[in-house]
């Protein structure tokens, strides 16, 4: 009985979890924002025993988010391209959604467009980190064939297009955008006459993804005050969960969660650096230095307490509501440094405000 | 366990036949169904030619043997097969043949000499394994068997300056 209890706990634990690593992949739009974007296109003809190619073209774009979101692509003759299933992916899951594709004939004579839906095959490759960030590996494949209408096809003297196109992308499910994206699209024109040509087109593109802009400007803009307010042993850096303004060897009265006033006094500069974010919420992180023979638990308590304190000092000075900052205790087991020495654990006795990404406010 | 025997053994005496990237020629190999694709990739392999499998694609589409409907994705019939193998590689047939010059009798014209086993059907499409051993097996029939030029001629040079008009010729 006692068993078949456990392994029910178990069960419902693993599917807990399960969920909780479920996500939907789904684009996102900042109204009135746009990506940072570098493009880069190689093009070239394939003809029998010759190819042609282009200069390399590399240009910085800056694509409208709310376009992109609606249009479900960055480039602008794609629509609906990456689109993801109603339900959470997981490596190797496969799906297919429709694409539709614009084709521009105007070199040949006509200036209406072809207008092809495809069928577009998705393969959930991988979960990849780049740059300390996980992104959501996907590769998409489709094969866009069409026969010209008569009129058309008699204007222009292109009878048909067939084709093959890849796209590999690292998705950004936080920001709702990729991250990286290279298209490979081959095309044959068949003319009048059987001859006919290959176009093949490489796009790659770079995206600062919605987030990664936001937080730049937030970090520069702290790090800009930092300076001119001449803040001591307090460091900006971005993380996953978002810009972290670490203020390390904070000191608190001994054995206690007591701010000492001078701790008081930066705390209160720092609080200015965050009063102009107040759409953000803040995580007050508490770390403990961890020497030999520590107590883990004392640690946490104290960790978890020194965070509060500092929590209470921001709201208490008016520079964030209760409900808009939380405490967390870490204890001694995140450290930055080793415990066997004084400078180390200096380091390590730190508080860490994380200031989260307005979606997740 | 056999099946994977079978099949590593098969990549291995077969790969060395064929230029071209291992990994394209594995990937067909564990197809159920080849496509067009996978044929043509086979044919320019075995010319030497280099490029991608749908370039070799529309290598072969100049001979004109694919249908014009017909998507570069779709499986690929025996007769098609037998077709092309027969149009471009300067094999003599039969009368109903060498009139006729279509699909069917291409097909029928392999069947006659045993190199498409019984039970073969026209419109049957074959799998990524099948159709390298049928490949394979059609260059150890006519070794001196060679693929002819395509039949059609260039794109002119308007139509390529159309597409791109001001790009540097670099090979």
């Amino acid at each position: 009985m006692n068993c078949k209890k456990w392994s029910g706990l178990f069960i419902l634990a693993f599917f807990i979890l399960i969920n909780a690593q479920a996500e939907v992949l789904t684009w996102r739009a900042n109204a009135g924002q746009q990506y940072e974007t570098r493009v880069t296109v190689k093009e070239s003809i394939v003809d029998l025993d010759s190819i042609t190619a282009k200069p390399t073209l590399i240009t910085n774009s800056a694509p409208m988010q709310e376009v992109a979101a609606q249009n479900k692509s960055t480039i602008s003759y794609l629509k609906n391209i990456p689109s993801f299933p109603q339900n959470s992916v997981d490596p190797g899951m496969k799906w297919t959604e429709n694409g539709t594709i614009t084709y521009d004939i105007s070199a040949f004579g006509s200036n209406e467009p072809v207008v092809v839906t495809v069928p577009v095959t998705y393969t959930f490759i991988d979960m990849t980190v780049i740059e300390s960030r996980e992104y959501f590996h996907i590769q998409a494949e489709w094969y866009p064939f069409i026969i010209l209408k008569s009129n058309i096809a008699k204007k222009t003297g292109v009878l048909r297009l067939r084709g093959f196109s890849k796209m590999d992308f690292y998705w950004d499910n936080k920001s709702g955008a990729p991250k990286l994206s290279s298209l490979t699209e081959e095309l044959q024109y068949l003319f009048a006459g059987n001859t006919s040509l290959l176009l093949k087109t490489e796009t790659n593109e770079e995206f600062k993804t919605v987030s990664e802009i936001t937080r730049e400007r937030v970090v520069s803009e702290l790090n800009k005050q930092i300076a001119s307010e001449k803040v001591a042993n307090v460091e900006v850096k971005q993380t996953d969960a978002g810009i972290v303004l670490s203020i390390e060897n904070i000191q608190f009265e001994a054995e206690s969660a007591k701010l000492v006033d001078t701790e008081k006094a930066k705390l209160t500069k720092i609080g200015g650096l965050l009063s102009s974010l107040t759409n953000r919420k803040l995580n007050v992180i508490g770390h403990a230095a961890n020497p030999a023979g520590s107590n883990e638990a004392e640690l946490l308590t104290l960790s978890t307490a020194r965070a509060q304190s500092v929590a209470d000092f921001l709201v208490q000075s008016g520079i964030k509501t209760a409900d808009s900052v939380i405490a967390t205790g870490m204890g001694g087991t995140k450290p930055l440094a080793t415990n066997d020495t004084p400078e180390g654990r200096m380091k390590n006795r730190r508080v860490e405000i994380l200031i989260m990404d307005e979606e997740n406010k | 366990m056999k099946k994977l025997i079978i099949f590593s053994l098969l990549s291995f005496l077969l790969l060395p036949v064929f230029s071209q990237d291992a990994t394209v020629l594995t990937a067909i190999l564990q197809k159920e169904k080849a496509n067009y694709i996978d044929f043509s990739y086979m044919i320019a392999s075995e010319l030497g030619r280099d490029g991608t499998p749908f370039e070799a694609y529309t290598y072969c589409d100049r001979y004109g043997n694919y249908k014009f409907t017909d998507v570069a994705d779709k499986p690929i019939s025996v007769k098609t097969v037998s077709y092309f193998l027969m149009s471009n590689y300067n094999i003599k047939g039969g009368i109903m043949w060498s009139a006729f010059k279509n699909p069917r009798y291409a097909y029928k014209e392999l069947k006659k000499t045993g190199f498409w086993p019984q039970g073969t059907d026209p419109d049957m499409t074959l799998s990524g394994r099948d159709l390298l051993r049928a490949i394979s097996r059609f260059f150890a029939a006519y070794p001196n068997s060679k693929l002819n030029n395509p039949p059609t001629q260039e794109a002119t040079a308007v139509q390529r300056k159309a597409l791109l008009a001001d790009k540097e010729t670099v090979k």
